[in-house]
Order: structure tokens, then C-alpha cells, then sequence
């Protein structure tokens, strides 16, 4: 530790003094590499202010300062939903609705935020982002519903789920953030977890990233650490906890998804909604059989079917966004 | 993701639902950007004129990508900001003024900080795989808002060892982040010439 260090520390909480900044100063001008190594430490610093929320940027009130002074407001067409981009347009300005800051009750703006809930909806085909003003991020994948308040409580923070979502949760000791799906309740401090949890499943699958979560299933209380995976069962109420390889379950939000002796079956579901598709497959032949392999967003369907085709002998037929697959015998 | 070579010629068209998803995508980023440079009020301001120039400036075109015209431009807005400020004060010491544009300096010779490069995810997983006791530290430090003595009170060490631990976390991230920053460089320098454009 050197002086130099416990100085720039000082200078990034902005608590140096006149003679500090000075002395900060002269160090910079001895070398380049001095400056590169405060700036970038610097950028560090400030780039996690996102997270942090120690600079409060309501973005609702400063969209209505602008509205005001270009005079005209900027209209919110209705929703069409059989438009794909449309669909994403809707769901960033939806979203920005219940985007708020903790200065709201302090801005100019005279009329308070009313609670309502906000609905946001990801169709086949599509994967979506939804940024909270807590600084909590959310993957959303293919046809995956989420139902928020446009406004969180000073005590809690409640979302419910169904579908598949990767949350990567804002650290607020003072209100915990609570999933909902189906009866089951993930509650976290600050944490990254992936759940899976299609209501016509019947199953309820979380994989913990990082940090801590606590599920209540019933009456039951289960913690759950980095690297474990609990899966729920509807039909028979069991939960059981695994080790996994928590990216196999996250990389959809990177544009893969993973799958490792999976049942075809289950494959099949995946890729209907990743390529908004329908299967038609012969149940009784394919049920049983296992999928280990890496299916790709940038790629088209037929990427998979070939994939399959590598493992399993079929034969395919793609008619509009009906795709009947045959045994190949 | 970054969309390099975006080009969207919607300014032109004043269309409002684009412009304000331009506005929803980029303000908030483009806020924290100018908070490095300037204090919180003014970096709200300069916010909202550069959206405002945007839209009543039909003689602004984007040529590369809305991103690196909107980041520039808030660029130069924060270098007039200081500019006008240090006249203000020149019969004041501000060594903090001094600092913030000598920083500013530093992004304007093509080095880009990690805001513009949406890199925070990148950041955030560096965070998390500091060892667990530099990340307490560092997490209550950043996102506690505690002030080191708070924290050295609290977990029954030294604050020096705090400081220490704090140097460690900010280190390691940088080393982290190293990776990426050559390639993301080169492939940002090809965007700079929207500099000549205003």
C-alpha cells in the first residue's frame, strides 16, 4: 500500500483537498503510464455507478423536461403484436413507463407516480433485456412473461415469472428481491441466477450463478449456493438440489444454448420457442431419446435439425413455421 | 451489444417514437459518462441538450453510429462546460476543475471508457471473481456506500487493511478488463471520425 494508492482512493470518493487534488495533479504529469493507471481506475470506479445508484438519473423526468421543451409529445403508438420489431419497440417503451429513480418524490415533476403493474411480454423467437431502476438487470428468453409494479415498495421488490429469465440482481439489503413463479418463492439480496419455469412444464428449475438465494416451496425453506441447481417438481412436491455447471443453464442469454444428454422432448420445446416454430414429431418414436449439443440463435433451424440428424437418422420437412421431422429409417 | 456502423437517418425525420427510444437507449449512459467529468446537475443538462440539438439541428447527421456521434458530442459539451467554468472561477483555486479536464483530455485522444463500451456487465463479473474478502470490501465500499472506517469497524481490521483490499479489488478488475480493451479499441478507432462532424 502506498500513499499514492490510499491518495487516488481518496480522490474517486471525491474527499481531497485542494493540496491533494495538486499533489494528484503533479503525480499525473510525471508519466503517461500515471495517467492511464488513475483513469482507468477511475472508469472502473465510475462504471459501476449503474450499479451503485450513488448518482440518481430518472430517466422519466428527464424524457418529460425534453417532451416540454421540443414541444410536442412524442406519441406512443398502440400495439400491434404480430410485428416483431414492433414488439421490441413496445416492450423498451413499456419498460421505460415503470423506470423510475429514487429522487422521484424530490423531482420537479408535480404529479407523484401512481403503482400499477407493469407487464412485460417476450413472444417465440425472441429474447429480450429489461433494466430496473435499481439497477437490476434481467435476460428475459422466448415466451417468457413478467409482472412488476411500476414502482417497488421501500421494503420489498416483487416479480413474477413464467417463462425463463436470467436475473442479475441490484445489492439492497433493505429490500429484498422476491421472484414469484408458480408458488415458489426465490428470495435474494444481490444476486445472479437463471430460473426456468414454463407454467406448462410443471417443473421449476434454478441455477444460482452467484451470491445466495433462499427458495420457499410450501413450508419448506431451501438455501441455495454458487454452482447448485434446485429442480421442483408440481406433480409430486419434491425438490431436489444439484452441482451443475451453472453457464450450461445461462448461455441462452448469450445466444447458445447448451443442452447435455437432454431429452428430446424437452430439446424440442427449447427450439419451438427460440425459432418460434412448431414441431411435428412423432411422440412415441422420439420420447426416451436424448440431445447432447450446442444450438446457436445466429443460426437458423436447420443448423439443429442437421445437428440431430448427426446423432438420430430423420428425415424433415420445413413448411412456413410447421417443421414435421421423421425417423429416417 | 454495440451495433457498429448503425446509421439511422431518422433525425432527419423527426420521428418522435424513434426518438425517444434513441433517447431511452442512450440517456442513462450517456448521464453516468458526463458525471465523470462534470457534477450530477450539469451532466443532467448537458444531457438534455445534446438530445435537444439532435433533434432541432437538421445540419447533424449520423455518419457512423448513433452512439459515437451522441457520446462525442456530450464529450464536447462537457470540454465547453469546463472551459466555461474555469473563467468563472479564475480567480479561485479549483484544482478539482483542473483534474476533471485533464481526464476529459485523456478520452478525447481516443481512449473510451468503459460506459460507452457497455462493458459494466464485464466489470460486474470481474467483481464477482475477486476473492471473497476483497469483494466484501470492495461491494461495501462501492455499492454500501460505507466510508472505510465504517467498514474496517465493522469486520474488525484496519483501515489500512481496508485501503489495501480496495487497491487490490480496483487492480484486478483492470487486469480483468485488459483483454478486452485492446481489441475494442481497434475496433472503436474506425468510429472516431464522427468527431469531424460537429
Amino acid at each position: 500500500m502506498t500513499d499514492i494508492d490510499a491518495l487516488i482512493q481518496k480522490y474517486l470518493r471525491e474527499e481531497t483537498s485542494e493540496e491533494e487534488n495538486n499533489l494528484l495533479f503533479q503525480w499525473l504529469n510525471e508519466s503517461t503510464e500515471n495517467r492511464k493507471r488513475l483513469y482507468a481506475v477511475k472508469d472502473i470506479w465510475d462504471s459501476t455507478g449503474f450499479r451503485a445508484n450513488s448518482k440518481n438519473y430518472n430517466i422519466e423526468n428527464e424524457a418529460e423536461v425534453l417532451r416540454q421543451r421540443i414541444g410536442k409529445q412524442p406519441q406512443i403508438r398502440q400495439i400491434r403484436w404480430q410485428n416483431a420489431f414492433q414488439i421490441a419497440a413496445i416492450l423498451l417503451i413499456s419498460f421505460g413507463l415503470g423506470w423510475f429513480g429514487r429522487n422521484v418524490f424530490t423531482s420537479t415533476r408535480k404529479t407523484a407516480p401512481v403503482v400499477s403493474m407493469q407487464e412485460v411480454f417476450v413472444p417465440k423467437g425472441q429474447v429480450n433485456q429489461v433494466f430496473l431502476a435499481d439497477g437490476t438487470r434481467i435476460w428475459v428468453n422466448s415466451e417468457t412473461r413478467l409482472t412488476f409494479p411500476s414502482v417497488f415498495a421501500d421494503n420489498k421488490r416483487e416479480i413474477k415469472l413464467d417463462g425463463e429469465a436470467f436475473f442479475e440482481v441490484a445489492h439492497d439489503k433493505n429490500r429484498p428481491f422476491r421472484v414469484e413463479v408458480n408458488g415458489e418463492q426465490i428470495e435474494v439480496l444481490g444476486t445472479s441466477f437463471n430460473v426456468r419455469a414454463y407454467s406448462n412444464s410443471g417443473k421449476i428449475e434454478t441455477t444460482l450463478e452467484t451470491g445466495q438465494i433462499r427458495l420457499l416451496t410450501g413450508n419448506r425453506e431451501t438455501l441455495l449456493h454458487p454452482g447448485e441447481q434446485s429442480l421442483f417438481n408440481k406433480s409430486n412436491n419434491k425438490l431436489t438440489v444439484s452441482k451443475v455447471n451453472p453457464t450450461t443453464f445461462t448461455c441462452w442469454k448469450e445466444g447458445r444454448y447448451e443442452f447435455q444428454d437432454e431429452n428430446l422432448d424437452e430439446v424440442f420445446k427449447v427450439v419451438e420457442r427460440w425459432y418460434d416454430v412448431q414441431i411435428l414429431a412423432d411422440k412415441t418414436y422420439f420420447s426416451g431419446m436424448h440431445f447432447s449439443g450446442v444450438i446457436k440463435r445466429n443460426k437458423d433451424v436447420k443448423h439443429f435439425l442437421d445437428l440431430l440428424n448427426l446423432t438420430t437418422p430423420i428425415r424433415y420437412e420445413i413448411k412456413a413455421d410447421k417443421i414435421t421431422i421423421k425417423p429416417d429409417k | 451489444m454495440q451495433s457498429f456502423g448503425n446509421s439511422l437517418p431518422f433525425v432527419k425525420h423527426r420521428d418522435p417514437e424513434q426518438f425517444e427510444m434513441l433517447f431511452r437507449k442512450y440517456s442513462k449512459s450517456l448521464f453516468y459518462y458526463a458525471a465523470k467529468f462534470v457534477d450530477d446537475e450539469a451532466a443532467r443538462d448537458l444531457v438534455q441538450d445534446v438530445f435537444f440539438k439532435l433533434w432541432s439541428d437538421q445540419s447533424l447527421t449520423i455518419r457512423h453510429s448513433e452512439q459515437s456521434l451522441l457520446f462525442t458530442m456530450v464529450r464536447n459539451s462537457c470540454l465547453q462546460y469546463l472551459e466555461k467554468q474555469k473563467v468563472r472561477n479564475r480567480h479561485l483555486e479549483n484544482s478539482r476543475l483542473k483534474l476533471r479536464e485533464d481526464e476529459l483530455v485523456y478520452y478525447i485522444d481516443e481512449k473510451t471508457s468503459l460506459i460507452e463500451l457497455e462493458l459494466e456487465n464485464r466489470v460486474n463479473d470481474a467483481i464477482n471473481q475477486l476473492p471473497d474478502r476483497c469483494r466484501q470490501i470492495f461491494v461495501m465500499s462501492r455499492f454500501e456506500n460505507k466510508r472505510n472506517r465504517e467498514i474496517a469497524e465493522d469486520l474488525e481490521i484496519s483501515v489500512k487493511a481496508v485501503e489495501k483490499q480496495i487497491s487490490k479489488a480496483l487492480a484486478t478488475i483492470r487486469t480483468e478488463l485488459k483483454d478486452y480493451l485492446p481489441l475494442l479499441l481497434l475496433l472503436y478507432s474506425q468510429l472516431f471520425h464522427d468527431r469531424g462532424t460537429l
